[in-house]
């Protein structure tokens, strides 16, 4: 949740220096924008890479509750899996 | 038995118990199966789950009584002004004098006894406010972790599931198991909302099924699922039945879709949203500062003549001191060498004054000058005739030549 927060966070953030860098502005502070913009970009770049794909399905065990993973379509007996 | 006057033998006098005992008798074996209909009123749920409540029309009133035994299988609550038409059988309760109807069934008049749950439902969900826009939660933009409630052996999950996948690659499912139909199913839906809680990190819940008559959706419109839906911390996207299907889970729901594949795709459009709205700001960003640079370099460029004149300017400047400084050298020099002409000069004019004509002439010698002011030093320079003037050292004379004699051989040693 909070990464995703982050996520929301940093394209927002990204948004911010991108409107600036449009306006008026001296050449330092823009290079000085174009860095700070080049830096959210790849968190934002790296936040997607790290995610992956993964279907699982939740299984109350005498322990608890555990995530295995989890084939659609497959004919799970209700009572094997809650 | 008593005997009064006016009775006569064919017309006995009877207790009061033993006259309601005769209409009990005929009442409760008349209308041992009666249907009536008319309006709820006095309507009241006991806490032992019992309802008690009175028919009544324009002119008359019935009172009734439904036991928690009949109603439990009712899917709407008792309130007044409700038109129902009861089934039951009348009964009389001999200490009160009273007769009553016991309902087993009751069936609302002029709207499907489903129809009135669910209306029944939403308005009392309605009232305690768990309806009302302010309590939606926005869907996360991009969440990672989906919690899918409905049931693993159903269309619904591979529905969201490729409908996901299609969307957004990068996302991790969580398929929290329950059935969606049948009895316990409404208990089984609310607690794998709950189990969705204790698994970490899960951004959105997606309570799916397909379609189905409304009995069939029946669990989506029950109170114990609506409660998990208002109070599950993390928002719920409820995608039931078909697009015309509207369950009280669709209501409480933060977000409603119509099918199960419908809300699937509204948690990945906010991805694909998000995606493309990076993509786009890392492109402006390149594109902006580029024009930013192409903008410094327009600006140097116009500079550029003015950047030569002021380095012309700094040139001329060095140039200006050089030339100063040679300036002043050079009049530095001239006035050296001004003064040693100077002195030269003065040497020279004392020179003069001591070699000068002045005391040569003191002397007796005169120097005798031509018409043209040259001074005579040959007498071939004059030809007969010609006036001269004669300087002596005081007053001049003017002369005619006569005569002009030259030496033969002075003319050599004059041209030495």
């Amino acid at each position: 949740m909070n990464q995703v927060v982050d996520f929301e966070t940093t394209i927002a953030e990204l948004e911010r220096v991108v409107n600036e860098l449009d306006g008026d502005i001296k050449l330092e502070r823009a290079l000085e924008l174009f860095d700070r913009g080049m830096k959210l970009s790849l968190d934002c770049e790296n936040f997607l890479r790290t995610a992956e794909q993964k279907v699982e399905i939740l299984r109350r065990t005498a322990t608890g509750l555990v995530t295995e993973p989890f084939e659609a379509g497959l004919e799970l007996p209700l009572e094997a899996t809650l | 038995m008593f005997s009064l006057k006016n009775t006569s033998p064919l017309q006995p006098v009877l207790t009061v118990s033993q006259l309601t005992a005769q209409i009990r008798d005929v009442l409760e074996s008349e209308f041992q199966q009666v249907y009536v209909v008319g309006e709820v009123s006095n309507a009241k749920v006991y806490p032992s789950g019992h309802w008690y409540f009175s028919l009544k029309d324009k002119d008359a009133t019935l009172p009734c009584v439904c036991f928690r035994t009949a109603n439990s299988s009712l899917k709407f609550k008792i309130e007044d002004g409700l038109m129902v038409v009861a089934r039951g059988r009348l009964n009389v309760y001999p200490p009160k004098g009273a007769y009553q109807m016991v309902a087993a069934s009751l069936e609302p008049v002029g709207i499907g006894e489903w129809q009135l749950a669910f209306e029944q439902l939403r308005a009392k969900l309605e009232r305690e406010g768990l309806l009302h826009p302010d309590k939606k939660r926005p869907i996360p933009m991009l969440p990672r972790r989906i919690g899918i409630v409905t049931s693993p052996a159903g269309a619904a999950v591979r529905d969201v599931i490729s409908a996901l996948s299609r969307r957004n690659r990068n996302v991790h499912i969580v398929v929290a198991p329950a059935r969606v139909q049948g009895e316990g199913s409404a208990e089984e839906i609310a607690q794998a909302i709950d189990y969705l809680h204790r698994i970490p990190d899960i951004d959105v819940i997606i309570v799916a099924r397909g379609g189905g008559a409304i009995e069939d959706l029946w669990a989506f419109n029950t109170e114990v699922v609506a409660r998990a839906v208002a109070t599950s911390a993390i928002p719920v996207i409820s995608g039931v039945g078909h697009e015309t299907d509207i369950t009280i889970c669709d209501l409480v729901a933060d977000l409603r879709a119509p099918t199960p594949t419908a809300a699937a795709e509204l948690v990945a459009r906010g991805s694909a949203e998000l995606l493309d709205k990076w993509q786009y700001l890392e492109k402006q960003l390149i594109l902006r500062v580029e024009s930013r640079l192409h903008k410094a370099r327009r600006e140097l460029e116009r500079l550029k003549p003015l950047h030569v004149l002021m380095r012309y300017s700094e040139r001329l400047k060095r140039d200006q001191q050089k030339i100063k400084h040679l300036r002043e050298r050079m009049l530095k020099a001239m006035a050296h060498s001004l003064d040693r002409s100077n002195r030269t000069w003065k040497n020279q004019h004392e020179k003069l004054l001591t070699l000068g004509p002045a005391n040569v002439l003191k002397r007796g010698y005169a120097i005798i000058k031509l018409p043209d002011d040259g001074i005579l030093r040959d007498a071939r320079q004059v030809k007969v005739g010609d006036e001269l003037l004669a300087f002596l050292s005081a007053g001049r004379l003017k002369l005619r030549v006569e005569a002009v004699e030259v030496p033969e051989e002075s003319s050599d040693s004059d041209k030495q």
